[in-house]
């Protein structure tokens, strides 16, 4: 019971890379999940499906007497697939979670997830996941625990190596004596720094009025931690009553947050998410920073459309604005004009930098994914509202296309909640004055107008 | 000159050598080729490697057998070169040695002996690392001779001071325990030694074994039951993901349900009034208003409830859905403080934040869903306020949509069905085919269960028949069938819809565009079924049409028969049915007669025996009918009382009916008998199998819709629950027994009361009181005791001096007292860093924690407590405000 039964990577072949802690099943087991899994993919790409989420797989039981079976939980992650079999009953979201964990410390460790980082780390990968998991158990999941005891490749240890001191292998502090357990004892940086990225983003729903049908803002802080010592840290924000259900890092002081308001911890060295939260409902309709007008009439063997967009955020750009739709299956081409105010090109832009104006922006069909794209690389509120007019055609007779428009962007400086942090003190048994830094990130989520 | 000419050659002779040794080793695609190779030549300089006696190459050659076994190549035959490694001074080639022996030490035990020795000695190494990696070797190599020697280790071991030793250890009982599992009452006290661990570290270790020795001796828990659920919130996530399990299942079956308990919506509760006086309330001690919110609960089962609640802030999604879990199969529906709906938004955060493609948690998100799909299906009240939680995006994935479809369906109620009906209408035009046939689907629920916009669904429903998407129209015309028959089964269903018959003739009049198989089958049993007109109407149709159904029936017959040859078998078999029900209804008419003659015919003759088996059946079904016809006898609606018997009938034959079947005897039915059989009320099984819906909600036996090994159904709620003071235990109040200062005191112990707390344990009668969370943790959330001092700047270093607290607390026993004082003191002056440098050294072992036994419960509530405690000495007054902060720190630091 809540065990996994080991961990699988596979390249992009579906060849495996990595199998560990297989132990106490039978040879034939993880390759038997390999297999259910590349014919299951197979098949997805075939018939243009995805995957579920959790496969199941039969088995032999243990004593090889019965059939049994495993849920196969799986994910992929720049092209390579990441198993996990479940053969025991376990909280659902429990090997997920696992390998969620497992590759953000695989992502400290080689920096990226690649096929060659971890053909060339192995040794390291095998003695992570030793640590991380016993027999099938989570064990030690704290990176900064685990890099006590399993060393990261650095290249000085790897010019260690090469002369054979490996003396100086052994961790320089003892380890499993921390007694914080996400953080290592004595820490020490030449400069101490810590920033704070908070990125919001925003799921809506927009029908064709304009309306919003529903609407969530998500918000994620990440840290990353350059601080010597045991720093204490008290964040202060403003008005933390917009963040409702946050689910926290551990080092944050639960207490001190329901009574205060205020996040109390003591960071774990390096880079991780301090906390997410959902930003408490404002119903007002300008909280979507854009709006799209939307018109798609379908005909026999294509449709026209007419696309008219405008900025509602006064004192910001939006940047790298992409609109896009699915036109069904049997759409062929597109062809479409894109209007906008002729005005001189900004810092930012690339694209049409052959006649040197930005106009309505870019627009592209992909044939083969069939999404029609829509791109304008800043939108400011005071400009003309540009526009994208045009038809596409279809090989069915009533094509079907996607009954929304996507809508992405990006704002810099922005929040949606208006989150504000008031100050970041530092306690504890510090000396030094740290360079703090905040920078807010807002962007568009899961977000979608109606026609 | 020449010296340094020389010397210069040979700086950069030897930095040649480096490099080239170095891109070995950077990791570019060569090195990694060399690990990989394991051809056979290759395989034999690894045994060259490994008897080398430099160190880097031994390593090298562990990494290519590590390395030869992931790709599976067979490694067995170095074993004996391995096992000497095992005494290597390099940590990491006795890990990869370990991962070695792992694998293969079953097969090679022999061998194996060798090296125990090794192990052996290394349980008592100084480094707790050592320690609990040689103790994890022994106990996974599964040879039944070394038993005893992994017995010894782990009782020796079981008191370790190091907590992750002890993890260890744990987790070697469960091996121990699958080995022989005969070995078990020598298991139980080491387990009730690590269950009763001060550290929160080992907790998830305990219970995990727990599980897996004797997860059914529940009742081995209730001395630790409270201790538990304090340590709870401090333990690692993957620990509280396993403790929240067992204690669910714990509370089922040990403590008293709750009155609402399970699937009951707080609104359709009649609003309960509280008893007025709190003099017999057991479980509040001293009288106050927000005590009273844990009224009528079991106390242990509200504590728990309560020290879970901050779990639902995990950043861990596993811990939130398993105190979801806790919370929806435990807790009482409708209360302020723990009730079941605490557990929605954080679901729905969880389900809604990582479905954000560019976090790149998808697979997380599908599965949050389909857990929240399946609570909503079972409880829809209570997601009824988080409907536009649940809106389809055209970006989800299918999985996702389809879950969110679920849940929407069983969150239609009266006063959101228009916009139901606009969010359905609107997912049918979903370019992904299963989402929309869902959403059609959901539309026939909608008409079926909500009367005002059940007209304006069946028109988006009929609008739907014209549409060119095959899989939409088949569905619709499905739905519909649903619709027509609960229609036609309650009259009171829906005033708003038209009668069920001018439906089917609406239907009927589509069928010439429904191209879809399924469709027209649907189609043409329906039109059999409602063929009959209503006797009243008969006068109007004028001496057209068949006698005894209505007008438009003959021309979809007259399609029927004509389009046979070019049906689906499916609809073929539906319009030979069509023709029975016709002759059933109106034997009389010559018309209907000839054509199903011809029609008959058609299916004797047919490529499919289905078809041609149908038809003779039914042909001789209507044996009876068509000899009534014939004879003439019978007048057609009359009942039937002078009717021969039915062996009669069959006996007078019917050979000219071309199919020329002779009599083959039997029974053959009246027409009355024959038209209940096949005009009968249809039952509607509309009922959509719900995959998996016999296991718990929120188990992976429900989520791949069929059982896994180790599932357990979650034990229904005891009738007889055991007695709350069988959870009374001296863990609860350490102070009650021993001089020290108690140890754990991250949970509020007796939070309101400066007056419990001096130097008394609080509960000391026996009773929980002072720690139960009825007289405690509220006041911790309102606090204006602990509030006062809190923000202080020693508060900071309360988080850290707490878990030390927790880490000592093993030094219970009395005689430590002074090394307790010694080293305090001295952590006091270096008040954030370990000791294991400055301590003085007892005995062999380093101390690996700092010695601060001084935190104290409730130094923010009393100064006077230091009385009674001899170490106040003057030195620490300047540390005293740290004190201050900090034993209120501890309030607080309990989420």
């Amino acid at each position: 019971m809540t065990r996994i039964d080991g961990i699988i990577i596979l390249d992009s072949n579906g060849k495996p890379l990595i199998s560990s802690h297989f132990a106490q099943h039978p040879p034939s087991y993880p390759s038997l999940h390999i297999d259910a899994y590349n014919t299951a993919r197979k098949k997805a790409l075939l018939d243009d499906e995805e995957l579920d989420p959790v496969l199941w797989v039969n088995t032999l039981n243990k004593g090889g007497s019965g059939m049994t079976g495993a849920g196969l939980c799986h994910t992929m992650r720049e092209g390579l697939c990441f198993l996990v079999p479940v053969g025991q009953e376990v909280n659902p979201l429990f090997a997920i979670s696992f390998l969620d964990s497992f590759l953000d410390t695989l992502r400290d460790y080689l920096g990226e997830i690649t096929e060659t980082t971890i053909k060339d780390n192995f040794d390291i990968i095998y003695m992570l996941i030793e640590e991380m998991l016993d027999e099938g158990h989570p064990m030690t999941m704290e990176t900064n625990m685990l890099k006590e005891i399993v060393l990261p490749p650095t290249l000085m240890r790897k010019l260690l190596n090469v002369a054979g001191v490996s003396g100086l292998q052994t961790p320089t502090t003892a380890p499993f004596t921390a007694p914080i357990p996400w953080r290592r004892s004595g820490v020490r940086h030449s400069s101490n720094e810590i920033y704070f990225d908070i990125e919001e983003s925003l799921d809506a729903i927009l029908d064709k009025r304009g309306n919003v049908l529903s609407s969530s803002v998500w918000g994620r802080i990440n840290c990353n931690s350059r601080l010597s010592g045991n720093p204490d840290l008290l964040l202060n924000f403003a008005n933390p009553k917009v963040m409702s259900s946050c689910a926290f890092h551990p080092c944050i002081r639960y207490g001190k947050w329901e009574k205060a308001g205020v996040l109390s911890f003591i960071p774990p060295d390096g880079k991780f998410r301090l906390l997410e939260y959902q930003a408490v409902a404002g119903t007002s309709k300008n909280q979507v920073p854009i709006a799209l007008k939307a018109g798609m009439a379908i005909e026999t063997n294509g449709g026209r459309f007419s696309l008219v967009l405008s900025s509602r955020l006064n004192h910001r750009p939006l940047e790298d604005v992409v609109i896009s739709i699915y036109l069904g299956k049997g759409a062929t081409a597109v062809s479409a004009t894109a209007t906008g105010d002729r005005r001189p090109i900004g810092v930012r832009t690339e694209e049409g930098a052959a006649d040197g104006y930005a106009g309505g922006g870019n627009w592209e069909f992909d044939p083969h994914t069939r999404v029609l794209k829509w791109t304008i690389s800043s939108l400011v509120s005071t400009e003309r509202a540009p526009t994208l007019t045009g038809s596409f055609t279809s090989t069915e007779a009533q094509p079907v296309p996607s009954p929304s428009f996507d809508v992405s962007f990006n704002v810099q400086h922005h929040s949606f909640s208006n989150l504000r942090v008031d100050q970041l003190k530092v306690q504890g048994d510090v000396m030094y004055k740290p360079f703090k830094g905040v920078r807010q990130m807002a962007r568009s989520g899961k977000l979608e107008v109606r026609w | 000159m020449a010296a340094l000419n020389r010397l210069s050659q040979r700086i950069i002779e030897n930095f040649h050598e480096t490099t080239r040794d170095l891109s070995l080793l950077t990791g570019s695609s060569q090195s990694s080729a060399t690990y990989f190779d394991t051809s056979d030549d290759k395989l034999k300089e690894i045994s060259k490697l490994l008897d080398s006696r430099v160190e880097r190459e031994r390593l090298e050659g562990m990494k290519r057998i590590i390395a030869g076994m992931s790709k599976g190549r067979d490694m067995e035959p170095f074993f004996a070169q391995v096992v000497k490694n095992v005494v290597s001074q390099s940590i990491e080639i006795r890990k990869l040695v370990y991962i070695y022996l792992l694998k293969f030490a079953s097969t090679n035990s022999d061998l194996l002996l060798l090296s125990i020795n090794t192990f052996q000695k290394d349980l008592s190494d100084p480094s707790p690392l050592i320690r609990s990696m040689s103790l994890r070797v022994l106990t996974s190599i599964r040879v039944p001779v070394i038993q005893g020697i992994v017995m010894l280790g782990l009782k020796k071991l079981v008191n370790d001071r190091n907590p992750w030793v002890r993890k260890t250890v744990a987790g070697g009982l469960a091996k121990v325990y699958e080995m022989d599992s005969s070995s078990l009452p020598q298991l139980l006290p080491l387990l009730q030694t690590l269950l009763a661990s001060p550290s929160p570290l080992t907790l998830g270790a305990s219970l995990t074994a727990f599980l897996e020795i004797c997860p059914e001796r529940l009742d081995l828990l209730h001395p630790y039951y409270r201790h538990i659920v304090k340590l709870l919130v401090d333990a690692d996530e993957w620990g509280q993901a396993v403790a929240l399990q067992v204690l669910t299942r714990y509370a089922r079956v040990m403590l008293e349900q709750p009155d609402q308990a399970g699937n009951v919506d707080p609104s359709t509760v009649a609003s309960k009034v509280k008893p007025a006086e709190n003099g017999d309330n057991k479980v509040i001690q001293g009288a106050g208003d927000s005590e009273d919110e844990f009224e009528g609960i079991d106390e242990d089962l509200a504590m728990f409830l309560h020290f879970i609640k901050p779990l639902f802030q995990s950043r861990n999604p596993a811990v939130v859905l398993a105190t979801a879990n806790a919370y929806y199969h435990l807790a009482p529906s409708g209360h302020k403080a723990i009730g079941q709906e605490l557990l929605v938004s954080p679901l729905l955060r969880l389900a809604g934040s990582s479905s954000d493609l560019r976090v790149g948690r998808q697979e997380m998100a599908s599965l949050s869903w389909e857990v929240v799909a399946s609570m909503a299906a079972e409880r829809p009240w209570l997601f009824a306020k988080h409907h536009s939680a649940f809106f389809l995006h055209a970006s989800d994935s299918a999985s996702i949509q389809q879950s969110k479809l679920r849940s929407l369906i069983t969150l239609v109620t009266a006063e959101n069905a228009q916009i139901s009906l606009r969010e359905f209408k609107h997912y049918v035009r979903f370019a992904e085919d299963g989402t929309a046939e869902e959403a059609v689907r959901a539309l026939g629920h909608l008409i079926r269960t909500q009367p005002e916009v059940a007209s304006s669904g069946l028109s988006a429903l009929m609008k739907l028949l014209k549409s060119q998407r095959d899989a939409l129209v088949a569905q619709a015309v499905i739905v519909l069938k649903s619709v027509i028959l609960a229609q036609s089964q309650s009259a009171s269903i829906s005033p708003n819809l038209p009668a069920p018959q001018k439906l089917v003739a609406r239907l009927a009049k589509q069928l010439d565009g429904i191209t879809n198989s399924t469709a027209r089958a649907s189609v043409f049993w329906l039109v059999g079924q409602f063929a009959a007109s209503d006797p009243s109407q008969e006068g109007d149709k004028q001496g057209l049409g068949w006698e005894g159904m209505a007008l438009w029936v003959p021309d979809v017959f007259r399609k029927g028969v004509k389009g046979f040859v070019q049906e689906s078998i499916q609809a073929k078999l539906q319009i030979l049915t069509l023709a029975t029900k016709l002759l059933v209804l109106s034997p009389a008419s010559s018309q209907l007669n000839l054509m199903s003659n011809y029609l008959f015919s058609l299916a004797r003759y047919d490529a499919v025996y289905d078809v041609r088996d149908r038809a003779r059946f039914l042909n001789a079904l209507l044996r009876g009918v068509k000899d009534e016809k014939k004879q003439a006898v019978v007048p057609e609606n009359a009942a039937n009382g002078t009717d021969n018997g039915d062996g009669d009938e069959a006996a007078t034959g019917v050979d000219e009916d071309g199919e020329g079947d002779q009599d083959v005897g039997g029974v053959v039915l009246r027409r009355e008998q024959v038209r209940v059989i096949v005009l009968g009320k249809r039952e509607i099984n509309e009922k959509a199998q719900e995959q998996g819906s016999e296991y718990d909600v929120g188990s992976m036996s429900r989520i791949t819709g069929k059982k896994l090994g180790g599932y357990e159904a979650l034990p229904e709620w005891t009738e007889d629950p055991t007695d709350s003071s069988l959870r009374d235990s001296e863990l609860d109040n350490p102070e009650a027994h021993t001089p020290l200062p108690p140890p754990t005191p991250t949970y509020p112990v007796g939070g309101s009361g400066p007056a419990h707390i001096p130097g008394g344990p609080p509960g000391i009668s026996g009773s929980p009181m002072g720690s139960s969370p009825a007289g405690s943790v509220p006041r911790t959330a309102s606090g204006a005791a602990v509030g006062a001092a809190g923000l202080g700047a020693g508060a900071g270093k309360g988080k850290f001096r707490d878990l030390d607290a927790f880490l000592n607390s093993e030094s219970e026993s009395g005689s430590e007292v002074e090394d307790e004082d010694d080293s305090e003191e001295d952590a006091r002056s270096h008040p954030s860093r370990p000791v294991p440098l400055t301590a003085p050294p007892r005995s062999a072992i380093v101390p690996e924690y700092e010695e601060d036994t001084s935190t104290s419960e409730s130094e923010s509530g009393n100064g006077d407590r230091n009385g009674g405690e001899d170490n106040s000495t003057s030195d620490e007054e300047s540390s005293e405000e740290e004190e201050d902060g900090l034993g209120d720190e501890n309030a607080r630091l309990y989420r």
